[in-house]
């Protein structure tokens, strides 16, 4: 059985995560590992690290992000990561929608008796 | 299946696996994802300063996450995706619209059969285009070609029974040694 805590993490990561990096990319584009390190840093946010690949690539097949590849000198080339017209639009609007959202949920927690 | 290899042991027998678990996606995703997942390998060892002892790509894997884990996240990629984006549903409004109109050829007729001909011309041709260029909303613009079809096959039978049986040509007859005008 999937403890608690994870089961509800998971459900919040598999809904948000995806704008939680567009949020980060939103500062400037960056590359995979930069990105996988920033975010995981928070524990609760990225369970592990390389789930951020393949929402990555989901993230550029809608459109809303865009990739180049930049020499680097630590090694191979590396594919960055930059927000798109349609990327930063849909942000916008996450964050917007974000703030009613969790204003909302706070309500109605507080609201609930334990 | 092309195996990656890194310069690390354990990290090879982790993309394998990786590879293995991303097995059924598109390949050109799957072959990004470990291309990614290599260069992140790469990264946080040469952070190390030094060549990293086996224990050390441990590590690092275990910050990776399980390859299932990683897949998982990965396997949804496959699913349709919606027509988003700040024009997505003007695009399925626009596919909608063709649609329609490759149904008008029907009151067209009440207009002039040309006019339903003509309707019917422009509907198939937009919508091929709009199948074409349009992958998320391919479904309705290909409808909207069916019924193009059917309103062609419509009018060309219209026309086709509107052609009399017999071809009468009607003009002045010529009568050897009559004059025309007498």
């Amino acid at each position: 059985m999937i403890p608690p805590t994870e089961a509800v993490l998971g459900q919040l990561r598999r809904g948000t995560l995806e704008y939680a990096i567009l949020g980060y990319l939103d500062k400037a584009p960056s590359y995979g590992h930069d990105i996988a390190k920033a975010l995981g840093a928070d524990p609760i946010l990225f369970s592990s690290d390389g789930t951020l690949y393949p929402l990555l690539i989901r993230l550029r097949e809608r459109g809303w992000v865009e990739t180049y590849l930049r020499e680097s000198t630590a090694g191979p080339a590396r594919r960055y990561y930059q927000l798109t017209d349609d990327g930063r639009a849909v942000l916008n609007t996450f964050r917007e929608i974000w703030a009613s959202y969790s204003r909302s949920m706070d309500d109605y927690l507080q609201r609930t008796p334990v | 299946m092309i195996v990656r290899l890194s310069r690390h042991a354990h990290a090879t027998a982790y993309l394998a696996e990786l590879g293995h678990e991303l097995a059924v996606l598109d390949p050109a995703n799957r072959e990004e994802i470990l291309a990614d997942v290599d260069e992140y390998i790469e990264s946080e060892t040469a952070r190390l300063g030094h060549p990293p002892s086996p224990a050390e790509i441990d590590v690092i894997l275990a910050a990776l996450g399980p390859p299932h884990a990683v897949a998982e996240s990965g396997v949804a990629l496959d699913e349709p995706r919606p027509a988003t984006g700040r024009f997505g549903s003007a695009r399925r409004a626009m596919a909608i619209g063709c649609t329609i109109f490759s149904a008008t050829f029907i009151p067209a007729l009440l207009i002039a059969p040309l006019t339903s001909l003509l309707v019917s011309s422009a509907a198939m041709l937009a919508a091929l285009t709009g199948a074409i260029v349009d992958r998320d909303n391919r479904r309705l613009y290909l409808m909207g070609a069916a019924i193009a079809v059917v309103g062609l096959v419509f009018n060309v039978v219209l026309w086709w029974s509107l052609l009399p049986a017999e071809t009468t040509v009607v003009g002045p007859s010529v009568v050897p040694g009559v004059p025309l005008d007498g």
